[in-house]
């Protein structure tokens, strides 16, 4: 039984259907979808996106050790680079 | 009294019908872990810190633009003091957030550690869109049009993040 339909018909055979309350039950019922399919990808095997196979554990580590390294990196960089900015604006 | 009730109601009909919506994802999203489904969590992580890596790259534009309309008097100094720093805060932030998410232990945990990222990001965002909107001449007008760019892909960004995890 979708509640849903059932929450708008309910309302809107009351006569109360106030502005944004209908787009808002919309809202909810699209972002249950939403959910849901997140909740599936979640439950499947992810997909290596290069070779298309089944992702093995080394894989999704390496990847993962891949991305912590470029993250620290970049944080390096983005502290370096607003130090410098405000090194500078100090100066003026 | 008729429609109070209804009114009183719609709050449980909505969290009902959101609850069977959501059913699958609720379950997947219990039912998850690190120890049962290691390469799913392994790899949402990994997304995770890709995403927040990619605003970073964002970041690394809008505080370099920030810095460079400053020089050229567009914006004050102020205004670049205050990108600078919540730049610095963003840095740190994504810090702890990567510590966060490899060592959780189900996609919720990644989802918390990663959302404090979206506020800074958020920021740096709010602070240059007024300065990325005006109508400018010249070296500055290019940057702040190539700075209306990074942010629209910054807010795309922070608004996927949010949505989806």
């Amino acid at each position: 039984m979708n509640l849903v339909a059932l929450a708008q018909a309910a309302l809107a055979v009351a006569g109360i259907v106030e502005p944004g309350l209908a787009p808002a039950i919309t809202t909810v019922n699209q972002l249950g979808k939403l959910l849901k399919s997140v909740g599936n990808d979640l439950a499947d095997a992810p997909v290596d996106s290069r070779t298309g196979l089944p992702m093995t554990l080394a894989d999704a580590e390496a990847r993962l050790e891949l991305a912590h390294a470029k993250s620290d990196q970049q944080d390096n960089m983005i502290r370096a680079n607003a130090l410098a900015a405000l090194a500078e604006n100090a100066a003026e | 009294m008729r429609t109070r009730s209804l009114v009183l109601m719609l709050p449980i009909v909505l969290a009902l019908s959101f609850s069977m919506g959501c059913g699958t994802v609720l379950k997947n999203l219990v039912t998850v872990t690190k120890d049962k489904n290691p390469v799913q969590v392994t790899a949402l992580a990994a997304d995770t810190v890709d995403a927040a890596n990619q605003l970073g790259e964002l970041v690394l534009q809008m505080q370099a633009s920030a810095h460079k309309l400053h020089q050229s008097r567009v914006l004050p100094v102020e205004a670049d003091n205050q990108v600078q720093q919540a730049a610095i805060a963003f840095a740190d932030a994504k810090d702890k957030a990567a510590v966060a998410i490899t060592s959780a232990q189900t996609p919720l945990q990644i989802a918390a550690a990663a959302a404090p990222l979206l506020g800074y990001a958020g920021s740096i965002v709010s602070t240059l869109t007024p300065v990325a909107g005006a109508k400018l001449t010249g070296t500055a007008g290019l940057l702040t049009g190539q700075l209306a760019g990074v942010i629209s892909k910054a807010q795309a960004l922070i608004q996927q993040m949010g949505g989806k995890r």
